[in-house]
């Protein structure tokens, strides 16, 4: 089975390079059935990369220990599922997994017959990149290397990858790293075949839309997953592996804003070509930032050379995409020009500026002690509160454009316009902050970004409110199905909405859980109680237990707030049989308003036990935010009526 | 003044903002990265500077005082040792032998003060060497 696996690997690397040449070729010569037998080929190494991952989880499955793989990554007793989910716990098998997503986005893009002359060119573009990978694969991290005999047993999967974060994250992430390879192969063919009009954009828009929601979630889980399972009691870090799925997602968030003014406005095009490469390019770079462990990050990526690949790869793409765009660069001229400061599309470019301006500072953060040690021979470091300081500012001004945007009209807004528009977000967002104030939220940063996130959520819903009543009046609808009918007749509008309020209820938890965090810890004698804020945690109980095959030492927390008892809590220490080292299980009672957070740090022969409780307020809305985008994004991609742009503006009209 | 001359200006306003922003982001929060060998030699020179090192846990130097909840150790490159202190508790996988990245400073008396301890998260893409069989020849460390 690994043979097949690693032939497959091996004829897939040639048959992606007769599909460039022939598909290339073809279009040149005009030779259709030369075009058709290199799409087969396209089609054969989407099969052969389905062939080579399945033969991977088979091997993975059925416990094939003589692969070296399998026997690095698994157990017999582990459970079926992690087994499973192995496929991608390493480096060969995580690329095999984006190699498979790769071809089989290809297969589809170069079989799907919206799309005619662009295909050969854009099919081709993708096809080098999966060469690229299958040649890693073939050349370089073979996952289906052996080892030349068969252990007993493997070595079993790191605790810290046994979680359901384990088994989402990584799909999720590739989805959308990879998804972001179509959009940029749709704008290179573009720029070689001379069509500089806006049909890639709006070709690409459900696969960037899409690459964007995978993305979004992947993030969500890798954030989602550190909380619950790496008990140090937050979800992000600034870690040079977060910032590198980050960083793809602000400029691809910034991708999606800019394109609606090339669609509407004919403007932008050179941005958005280059905005799109450069999304790619980050997905690329980050890559290499994540697999050659150049950077000092907690994830241990083994020092292989792999790194190495995918930077003369990201160098290659880099020169080759940015010098076909300076030579296309006459023919991307606008035909169109601002017309007024005061403008939906200037605020559209603000919150590129923005968006872009956080990925910017990121990056430079993340890669500063690259450049330091380049220009003075020692490592600088940075610390969080770099990122912190310098993207609280930007993520505050970002807020602030979400409500603002929504509240001015395209072109050219007037005075009167303005005045009526802003008067009741404005209005909300004063009353809110004297209600908060009153009720005891003084901290002057926390103050304003939750009068920000207010003046969003009014400025949003006054607009629904708005197109309703308008609806009510034209067509004599009661409420509901006015409601109704506006959402679902304009669901790229809406939808986006609906995505602009899950992302101040996410940026609301960021804000609290920053702001409001509150951490204790303490060593306890048996019956003693620890008071943290409205909480009273008291020691009951240490004891041994036994979680499925493993053993584990857990305490016993009675929990209480204000007085009202809250139930046991039982932090834990979890002892895999395959790992030296026990795991730490975080017990953690959630609500809208709070997350109490325990963790059993320790204990002493005498029965004390050392604790870590920590309170982070708002946690759950980052979650519930999350789902509330991947719904937008889902209720504008639904097809059918409604879905499509608004009216292009034109001058005069 | 044209629309172009405008957004020329706004533009630079913006671009020479984040620089500022950049600039006094990194005043306060950089430090250096150094190894074990060069953070002791500037023990005294670089007294109350952020200072991140990287290095194994040295056997059997761990301290622990519940009471106060103060971990102390000793973190090697092999050769060197530098005595840590850290108000804090274990993070997982500490006594394993994974490399261990320190963040903090030196304070005069106390030693050098961890404000952070990470270990790095184990064989996420790379499976541990000592722990492999002879017959696979890993490069990992």
């Amino acid at each position: 089975m690994a043979d097949i696996g690693y032939i497959s690997l091996v004829i897939g690397f040639v048959l992606s390079l007769y599909a460039i040449v022939g598909q290339l070729a073809g279009q040149k010569l005009g030779n259709r059935n030369l075009i058709k037998s290199a799409k087969g080929a396209v089609l054969a190494v989407a099969i052969l990369a389905t062939v080579a991952s399945l033969a991977l989880i088979y091997l993975l499955v059925t416990g094939d220990f003589s692969v070296k793989y399998v026997y690095d990554y698994t157990s017999t007793d582990l459970p079926l599922f992690y087994k499973f989910a192995a496929f991608w716990a390493g480096n060969g098998g995580s690329l095999l997994l984006w190699l498979w997503v790769l071809a089989i986005y290809t297969a589809i893009v170069t079989y799907s017959d919206k799309i005619d002359e662009l295909t050969p060119c854009v099919s081709s573009i993708l096809m080098g990149n999966a060469l690229f990978f299958l040649f890693i694969l073939a050349f370089v991290t073979n996952p289906f290397e052996k080892l030349g005999y068969m252990p007993a047993e493997g070595q079993g999967m790191n605790p810290m990858l046994q979680n359901f974060g384990m088994v989402i994250h990584p799909v999720t992430t590739y989805l959308g790293y990879v998804g972001f390879a179509v959009p940029f192969a749709f704008a290179m063919a573009a720029l070689m075949t001379k069509n500089t009009d806006d049909r890639w954009i709006k070709i690409t828009r459900k696969w960037t839309i899409l690459a964007w929601m995978f993305l979004t979630l992947g993030n969500l889980y890798g954030a989602q997953w550190a909380y619950v399972e790496l008990g140090w009691g937050g979800y992000w870090a600034w870690d040079p592996v977060e910032n590198a799925s980050f960083i793809p997602w602000l400029t691809g968030s910034a991708f999606l804003h800019s394109v609606m003014i090339q669609e509407r406005k004919n403007m932008l095009k050179t941005w958005n070509v280059s905005l799109i490469t450069i999304t790619y390019l980050l997905t690329l770079f980050g890559t290499f930032l994540v697999r050659s462990g150049i950077l000092t990050s907690v994830h241990a990526f083994g020092n292989s050379n792999l790194g190495m690949f995918f930077l003369v790869f990201t160098g290659l793409v880099f020169v080759a995409s940015f010098w076909l765009i300076a030579d296309r660069l006459p023919m991307l001229k606008g035909s169109r020009e601002f017309e007024s400061f005061v403008s939906k599309e200037s605020s559209f470019l603000l919150n590129n500026l923005i968006l872009v301006g956080i990925a910017f500072t990121t990056f430079f953060g993340t890669i500063y002690p690259l450049i330091g040690e380049l220009f003075t021979g020692s490592r600088p470091t940075v610390s969080i509160p770099y990122f912190d300081k310098v993207n609280a500012p930007l993520g505050l001004l970002m807020i602030l454009l979400m409500g603002i945007c929504p509240l001015i009209a395209w072109r050219k807004s007037s005075g009167k316009n303005l005045r009526d528009n802003f008067l009741v977000p404005l209005a909300g967002a004063v009353i809110f902050a004297v209600i908060a104030y009153v009720l005891g939220l003084r901290k002057i940063y926390a103050l304003a970004a939750f009068t920000a996130v207010a003046f969003v959520v009014v400025s949003t819903l006054s607009e629904v409110a708005k197109g309703t009543l308008v609806r009510m009046r034209m067509t004599g609808e009661n409420p509901v199905a006015a409601l109704g009918r506006l959402l679902v007749r304009n669901r790229r509008r809406y939808g986006g909405y609906i995505i602009h309020l899950g992302l101040i209820m996410l940026l609301a938890g960021i804000i609290g859980s920053h702001t409001y965090n509150r951490v204790e810890q303490k060593t306890l004698r048996l019956g003693e109680t620890i008071r943290v804020e409205d909480y009273s945690l008291t020691y009951r109980n240490l004891a041994e237990g036994k979680d499925g095959k493993n053993d584990t030492v857990y305490a016993d927390v009675a929990a209480a707030k204000n007085g009202q008892p809250l139930g046991l809590l039982q932090p834990k220490k979890v002892y895999y049989p395959t790992h030296p080292q026990p795991a730490t299980e975080v017990a953690i009672r959630g609500s809208l308003s709070q997350d109490l957070y325990l963790i059993l740090a320790g204990w002493e022969n005498d029965g004390r036990a050392t604790l870590k409780v920590l309170i982070n307020p708002l946690v759950a809305w980052l979650w519930i935010g999350g789902y509330v985008m991947v719904a937008g994004t889902v209720f504008a991609l639904w097809p059918g009526r409604g879905a499509d742009v608004g009216p292009k503006y034109t001058r005069g009209v | 003044m044209n629309k172009k001359v405008k957004l020329a200006v706004a533009v630079v306003v913006i671009i020479g903002a984040l620089g500022l922003l950049i600039a006094s982001g990194l005043n306060n929060n950089t430090g250096s990265y150094l190894t074990i060998q060069e953070a002791l030699a500037e023990q005294n020179s670089s007294a109350g500077k952020y200072i991140q090192m990287e290095g194994k846990l040295a056997k059997g130097s761990t301290t622990w005082d519940a009471n106060s909840v103060t971990l102390g150790f000793g973190l090697t490159d092999g050769k060197n040792k530098i005595n840590i202190t850290y108000n804090g508790v274990k993070p997982d996988n500490f006594d394993s032998g994974y490399p261990i990245i320190v963040e903090g400073r030196f304070n005069g008396a106390s030693g050098f003060v961890a404000e952070n301890i990470k270990v790095k998260c184990p064989s996420k893409y790379e499976a541990e060497a000592k722990k492999q069989p002879k017959a696979s020849a890993s490069k990992q460390q």
